[in-house]
């Protein structure tokens, strides 16, 4: 009878506590920031994976990823939450940190989940962009052009995604 | 990434083109807030020797 | 003749004898003045006082969802290091002072003022330290002692909520000036009721590729940290402004709600003093109209 009660007493505290526990027994853990300028995604969130879109190149981000900054380009970043399900936003440029203690910021100028885009203005859009390229004159404009067909290549990928 | 560095640009000025272009796809619901984000108004007057140069430029 | 006079030989009398009731009698009317005027100040201040409730409201919402940049940039700040080396750099130093161009919001900008001026006047005179004005409020408080500091001026800022877009020009402005070490001056935002005038530091290039921790960070090429430490200036610069339009709304607000409970107690008194006075003016007219008659007699 009195280990009965014992036992019980130790699971209703660990219970209690479950998730604490679990979060510390996790050796590895990632501390999970991602902001746009005018909203949060995440903030300083347990995630299990999150794979970004650089100018180095994409790379998938794990809890004691090596330390590293890199900056975004427009693409999908899909976050790996606790639970496994994947979420996809997209972002339209940022950086990206990852610091010694496994902690990783996202910031981002503009960003939206790729629900919210519309995909036919996308590509209305990019149609428009590579006209503008087309017919800019002068380094600036042009590359000016050159940027918005970028952009608007990986909207219509990640809308038709 | 060089070509835009190339003619000149910033990576902000890169970073703001791209999200102006995110703004213009977006769902129309989500347009006004959006349309909010693409104002600016600031302008710029730089000062030469404790008097200002030229009138405000941006 | 006699008789016509001496009634008014009586006022002029008692005119000069009580020069101040002679002063009351004309002030009736100035009282009446004054009351309007301020009674019309009450109204101005209370309406203020909505509109920058309203303002604050939102800045503060904004300001809720712009947190993690300004705190992603200084956790970076820290866990690399890069503060560090600013210690030793005393040339060509740069500081941001993030105001705006309307008043009437209490201790914001000369909070920031104050600590620029102290800051500057520590230093050397040909040390050189560039001021970067955004806000017309902080030139004009700099520009009588340390004209010649100002770098830029930034204006038309303040009637319209800061937008990423305004920090990235600011930031495009920043990259024209050549510093080595850098600070940007602002009020953070504590609650409505408290801000803080707080530093926050800017980082060059050069600094970054210093900092002793960075070596641990994955080999970065670098354009990517050019880029990098492009945005990320444009984020603390995002950052602080807002921080520093919502101190400004809430501060505001404040400094309207006291100008009304102000011009409220002085409404009061000048009733006071405006009922006192009238009841005077008919006593003294009864005195001389019975006096007078009296003195008929």
């Amino acid at each position: 009878m009195a280990l009965f009660l014992r036992s019980t007493k130790l699971a209703a505290r660990l219970t209690k506590g479950t998730t604490k526990c679990f979060s510390r027994n996790y050796a590895d853990q990632m501390n999970f920031t991602f902001a746009a300028a005018n909203q949060i995604f995440y903030n300083e969130k347990n995630v299990k994976q999150v794979d970004v879109p650089s100018f180095s190149g994409s790379f998938g981000i794990l809890p004691n990823h090596v330390p590293t900054l890199a900056v975004l380009r427009p693409g999908v970043v899909t976050v790996y939450e606790d639970d496994g399900s994947p979420k996809k936003i997209f972002v339209s440029s940022g950086t990206i940190t990852v610091n010694e203690d496994s902690s990783v910021q996202v910031l981002a100028e503009e960003a939206h989940p790729i629900e919210d885009i519309d995909g036919s203005a996308a590509r209305q859009v990019l149609q428009e962009a590579q006209s503008q390229l087309a017919t800019a004159s002068g380094d600036v404009a042009k590359a000016e052009a050159a940027i918005a067909v970028e952009v608007a290549e990986a909207l219509v990928l990640a809308a038709g995604n | 990434m060089s070509y835009w560095r190339a003619a000149g640009l910033n990576y902000v000025n890169y970073s703001n083109i791209a999200a102006k272009i995110v703004r213009r796809v977006l769902k129309p619901e989500l347009q006004s807030n959006a349309s909010k984000r693409d104002e600016t108004h600031v302008k710029f007057t730089p000062w030469i020797k404790g008097k200002p140069a030229k009138p405000g430029q941006q | 003749m006699m008789m016509f006079t001496k009634p008014t030989m009586v006022v002029c009398l008692k005119g000069a004898f009580t020069g101040q009731q002679n002063r009351s009698m004309a002030t009736l009317k100035q009282i009446q003045m004054r009351l309007k005027s301020v009674t019309n100040i009450q109204k101005i201040t209370q309406s203020m006082k909505m509109v920058s409730a309203a303002k604050y409201a939102r800045a503060e919402r904004e300001l809720r969802q712009a947190r993690p940049y300004g705190e992603g940039v200084k956790a970076f700040f820290e866990k690399s290091g890069a503060t560090e080396t600013l210690e030793g750099a005393v040339e060509n130093k740069l500081i941001v002072a993030i105001t705006s161009d309307r008043g009437l919001c209490g201790a914001v900008h000369t909070n920031v003022a104050k600590t620029i001026r102290n800051e500057l006047s520590l230093e050397a005179p040909d040390a050189g330290t560039k001021v970067f004005c955004v806000g017309d409020k902080s030139r004009a408080l700099l520009q009588r002692l340390y004209s010649d500091n100002i770098a830029v001026v930034a204006n038309e800022v303040g009637r319209k909520p800061p937008t990423f877009l305004d920090a990235s020009k600011v930031a495009n402005q920043l990259v024209q000036l050549d510093y080595n070490s850098g600070k940007i001056i602002y009020n953070r935002f504590k609650s409505v009721v408290s801000y803080q005038t707080e530093e926050v530091p800017l980082l060059s290039v050069k600094t970054m590729l210093a900092a002793p921790k960075l070596q641990t960070y994955d080999s970065i090429d670098e354009s990517v940290m050019e880029s990098y430490q492009e945005f990320t200036v444009a984020a603390l610069l995002y950052y602080t402004m807002k921080q520093s339009a919502c101190s400004e709304q809430s501060s505001r607000m404040t400094a309207m709600d006291n100008a009304s409970k102000n011009a409220g107690e002085m409404i009061g008194k000048l009733t006071l003093t405006f009922n006192r006075t009238r009841q005077a003016v008919i006593t003294r007219e009864l005195i001389e109209i019975i006096s007078g008659a009296a003195a008929l007699e």
